[in-house]
């Protein structure tokens, strides 16, 4: 009843080591928890940090998202030992690791919520119309510093906001990192509803091409409930 | 135009032209240290690119290794014209930025303080790299350093010729003492890439109490000074990135602000150096 997909490309010119957005689901039944994170380039462990903070939801261990901050930087354990590492790894995980987030959990009573920090969007379709885009809904409010959620216990914990609502059969939800959101809101985003990986790969190959989409990672959780 | 991704395959060229002329020795202008006490403009401006290659580098540095989005060259002009920095000993031009950060000239020990988990900041030792020394000596052979420079943009452009264009960042106290530096200027902007001209900036560095008067869009704000003009006619305008990048420090500019600082004192300096080294938002 419940039909999971992910779609994803690196960044074009980018190698697959170089990809740096995570997603996660749990298993396709009520409640439904899915998530996706994208690591910011300039940070150390950023992939592993997006991975992290995706599963964490996922897992739901976390209780109320008021920890859920607290938690992700508590639990998290970059692979490196830091005694024998170059002056750069030394100061970069000392810096920490960035990310913007969103998750999502669908009940089977018909409601679901999204927590968010930064520029990761959710798209509420049902039949042609999108019921939400949320946090952004322009595709020229993308702004190149976005709030993100840091693994130091010394940076502020950021405000994760919360968006509700209500479902019904045959409705779907897609969550996609920014510069696949803002291509979205242009082209509309059932664009992906019947998408499988490679006509994904072909999709925004054009898109990119042509200027319509940024080069960016970019990957899609989409979470379809059927009928 | 300047859109150019920045990636491994299509790195971007930075250039630092840094000034080690004999008048460096002094302190700043406006310094509140005075005296002995007072560190040298050749000093600050070691320090400052210093600590700035090391953003760069972390900027790249990943868990595996420091990817080459950038590469890198710095060189004094005073007693000589010289690359500053050679990691391996042979290379004149610009050198891909994870051979920098795998061989500094040395890694020094210093103080910094962190903030800790509860608010309070602790201090730790930490060490850091350094990859030059400070040298003043001399005069300011200003144009044989944009000529060097035009030779190295030149051969980087044979061999990337689509990338992002080579950013030329000179730092000086004075004047040219070896001829008029406007032709050099224009010589080294004649060059581009698919993606656009090479970029020149000038920050000149303050010898007066003056304020600095910082990315400006037109000579009427110049001062009556010849030399404050001439360094203006040689800056190029900010790119859109770099524009972002003033925008976020809180300046305010327009598609005329030119990468230009006067009479810069330590925190311009930074500040504008910060900006001058976005070609791109890597995010």
């Amino acid at each position: 009843m419940i039909r999971l997909r992910t779609l994803w490309l690196p960044k074009l010119g980018h190698t697959l080591d170089e990809y740096e957005d995570a997603a996660a689901s749990s298993a396709p039944t009520f409640p439904l928890r899915a998530a996706l994170a994208d690591g910011a380039t300039e940070s150390m462990y950023a992939s592993g940090w997006a991975r992290h903070l995706a599963a964490a939801y996922v897992d739901g261990a976390v209780g109320g998202m008021e920890n859920f901050v607290e938690h992700v930087r508590f639990s998290w354990r970059p692979s490196a030992d830091l005694e024998d590492v170059p002056w750069y790894v030394e100061a970069g995980a000392s810096e920490g690791a960035h990310a913007s987030f969103l998750g999502i959990t669908v009940e089977a009573g018909g409601t679901w919520r999204a927590d968010g920090v930064g520029d990761v969007c959710l798209f509420h379709l049902r039949s042609a119309r999108s019921l939400s885009i949320w946090p952004i809904d322009d595709p020229d409010a993308f702004s190149h510093r976005p709030i993100l959620i840091s693994s130091n216990p010394s940076d502020r914990s950021p405000q994760i906001d919360r968006l509700e609502g209500t479902w019904l059969h045959g409705d779907a939800f897609i969550l996609a990192s920014d510069a696949l959101s803002a291509w979205l809101m242009r082209a509309g985003p059932h664009a992906l509803l019947d998408v499988a990986q490679p006509q994904f790969r072909l999709l925004v190959d054009v898109a990119r091409r042509s200027g319509a989409m940024r080069n960016d990672d970019v990957t899609a959780l989409i979470v379809s409930i059927d009928t | 135009m300047y859109s150019a991704e920045i990636s491994r395959t299509s790195p971007a060229a930075i250039l630092f032209l840094l000034d080690q002329s004999a008048s460096m020795q002094d302190s700043f202008g406006g310094a509140e240290q005075r005296g002995d006490a007072a560190p040298s403009k050749a000093r600050v401006l070691a320090d400052v690119v210093n600590r700035l290659l090391q953003n760069l580098i972390l900027r790249c540095a990943k868990e595996d290794g420091v990817r080459d989005y950038f590469h890198v060259a710095v060189v004094g002009y005073g007693e000589r014209v010289r690359p500053l920095i050679r990691p391996d000993g042979s290379s004149v031009g610009l050198v891909p930025i994870s051979r920098l950060a795998d061989r500094p000239l040395r890694m020094e020990e210093g103080l910094k303080d962190f903030r800790d988990p509860s608010g309070g900041t602790v201090r730790r030792r930490i060490r850091y790299p350094v990859w030059f020394d400070p040298h003043a000596k001399n005069g300011t052979p200003m144009c044989q350093a944009l000529d060097f420079a035009a030779q190295v943009v030149r051969a980087w452009i044979d061999e990337h010729p689509r990338v992002f264009p080579p950013i030329a960042i000179n730092v000086t106290d004075g004047e040219a003492t070896d001829g008029d530096p406007l032709p050099f200027a224009r010589q080294l902007t004649s060059f581009a890439t698919d993606d656009g001209d090479v970029l020149l900036f000038n920050v000149h560095l303050s010898s007066s109490e003056d304020p600095a008067l910082e990315l400006i869009d037109s000579a009427a704000e110049l001062p009556d000074d010849e030399h404050a003009l001439k360094l203006y006619q040689m800056s190029s305008p900010l790119p859109f990135s770099m524009r972002a990048a003033a925008e976020h420090e809180g300046y305010s500019v327009n598609l005329d602000t030119r990468g230009f600082v006067f009479n810069a004192d330590p925190a311009s300096l930074v500040r504008f150096l910060e900006i001058g080294t976005r070609p791109s938002t890597l995010r």
